[in-house]
């Protein structure tokens, strides 16, 4: 069962334009989605995503091997297009932290616009999903700290190891906490304070306020 | 003439359980969920190790998942008294929390299994479930909300306690998930780095690490 059409960024963005119409295997890995993010993965029948989509089990069966196949595919799906919109934000001709602050934006749009595939991403696969999503989790979440990891070149004291990873998971209960209350629309505006938590570890405290107020000027100006 | 039967147990109907039994239950409860997943989870089995009758059983739960409910709330309430005991032995702000942060630790490592299914294995069984842990962890903000006042004259983030948390959640979820539980304490002053940076700011914050792995 291996990644099709509906796990191409370019695909899905189009998808989420309205610009195509999805394929049975869009609307079914749409549908786990979904249905994962209301129920918990641990929870999620096939059997009520395939009456969610109308698509017959058949046909569920011809495009994955079973409800982790799919639920996975919808992991994958959103890793992608983080890595995608991370990338895009991550212009050389920007100053570093004006990377790291539109990189996180990019990824809070993101996760705002789709909430199922983010709570999947953030919360099934570091914990109900088993071993297989569990490493794309932790895969994510390594890229994210060789990220963060440059930001020590700046340190003004020596953190401990932990910090970095520690840095990430301040931001990621933040997402989690939104995912959660069904608040994901409030994502963005979290902006200011996420970049405070991630760089102040490394900063001296006042600049990592002021790159605060630059987010919040970012937000002020309409991104 | 007084009676010799306690009041409590005149009270109990022949189904009621007795204090004693329901934390059986709970804790069997929990160890069944550790041992085999909640998918599983043999109910049967459960009332054995506990020496609960199903009558009792059913007389206070409604089914499995409620049961499992309480049992973790037995177990957060259990963790939330023993940190709080650790944030009351120091005077100062710091100290408080690294005094929390030291209960909290020696719980987790103490019972690597109960720690794996208070992070991961209740959490991931729904929703609900997710959002009770999620609650779990937010209920030691205000334990935190003092470091404000040490920030001087910075306006700090509205949500810097939940920043604050969630480093502190990510190191425990990947040591706990790792295997690495027993020496959780071992991780202690990195830990409380990264729980006072987001209010003290580095250079503060190092230096009460320092302090932490002097034991002074």
């Amino acid at each position: 069962m291996g990644s099709q059409a509906a796990d191409q960024p370019e695909r899905r963005q189009q998808l989420n334009q309205g610009l195509l119409a999805p394929t049975e295997r869009e609307r079914l890995i749409a549908a786990m989605a979904a249905t994962c993010a209301e129920k918990g993965y641990a929870a999620t029948e096939v059997a009520e995503v395939l009456s969610r989509t109308g698509v017959q089990r058949k046909v569920f069966e011809k495009n994955f091997a079973g409800k982790a196949d799919c639920a996975l595919s919808a992991v994958d799906q959103i890793l992608a297009e983080t890595t995608r919109a991370a990338a895009s934000a991550f212009r050389p001709e920007l100053a570093d932290w004006e990377k790291l602050l539109r990189g996180v934006q990019a990824l809070l749009e993101l996760f705002a616009a789709q909430p199922s595939y983010a709570r999947l991403a953030c919360i099934e696969a570091r914990g109900a999903m088993g071993a297989e999503a569990y490493e794309r989790y932790t895969a994510g979440i390594r890229v994210l700290i060789a990220m963060l990891d440059r930001a020590r070149a700046y340190a003004a004291v020596s953190a401990p190891a932990s910090a970095t990873r520690a840095a990430i998971g301040g931001p990621e209960f933040l997402i989690r906490r939104e995912l959660i209350g069904g608040r994901a629309e409030r994502l963005p505006q979290l902006l200011p304070d996420i970049i405070y938590g991630t760089v102040v570890p490394f900063l001296d405290q006042q600049e990592a306020l002021g790159y605060a107020e630059l987010a919040r000027e970012i937000l002020r100006n309409g991104g | 003439m007084a009676s010799l039967v306690p009041d409590a147990i005149i009270r109990m109907t022949p189904t009621e359980m007795e204090p004693a039994a329901r934390d059986r239950l709970l804790d069997s409860m929990l160890i069944a969920l550790a041992e085999q997943s909640r998918a599983v989870l043999s109910l049967p089995g459960v009332l054995a190790d506990a020496g609960v009758s199903e009558a009792e059983f059913a007389a206070e739960y409604t089914d499995v998942d409620a049961c499992l409910a309480a049992a973790y709330q037995r177990l957060t309430a259990r963790i939330e008294t023993v940190v709080r005991a650790g944030c009351e032995s120091g005077e100062e702000w710091p100290e408080r929390v690294r005094g929390a942060l030291g209960a909290l630790l020696g719980e987790l490592a103490g019972d690597p299994q109960m720690a794996r299914v208070l992070t991961r294995t209740y959490p991931s069984i729904d929703a609900t479930a997710q959002a009770r842990y999620q609650a779990f962890v937010e209920s030691f903000a205000p334990m935190l909300s003092g470091g404000r006042e040490l920030a001087g004259s910075a306006e700090l983030p509205a949500e810097v306690e939940a920043l604050a948390l969630g480093a502190l959640e990510a190191i425990l979820f990947e040591e706990i998930e790792s295997g690495r539980a027993a020496e959780l304490l071992e991780l202690a002053p990195s830990i409380l780095f990264s729980l006072l940076v987001p209010f003290l700011g580095p250079g503060q914050a190092t230096a009460e690490m320092e302090k932490a792995r002097r034991g002074s």
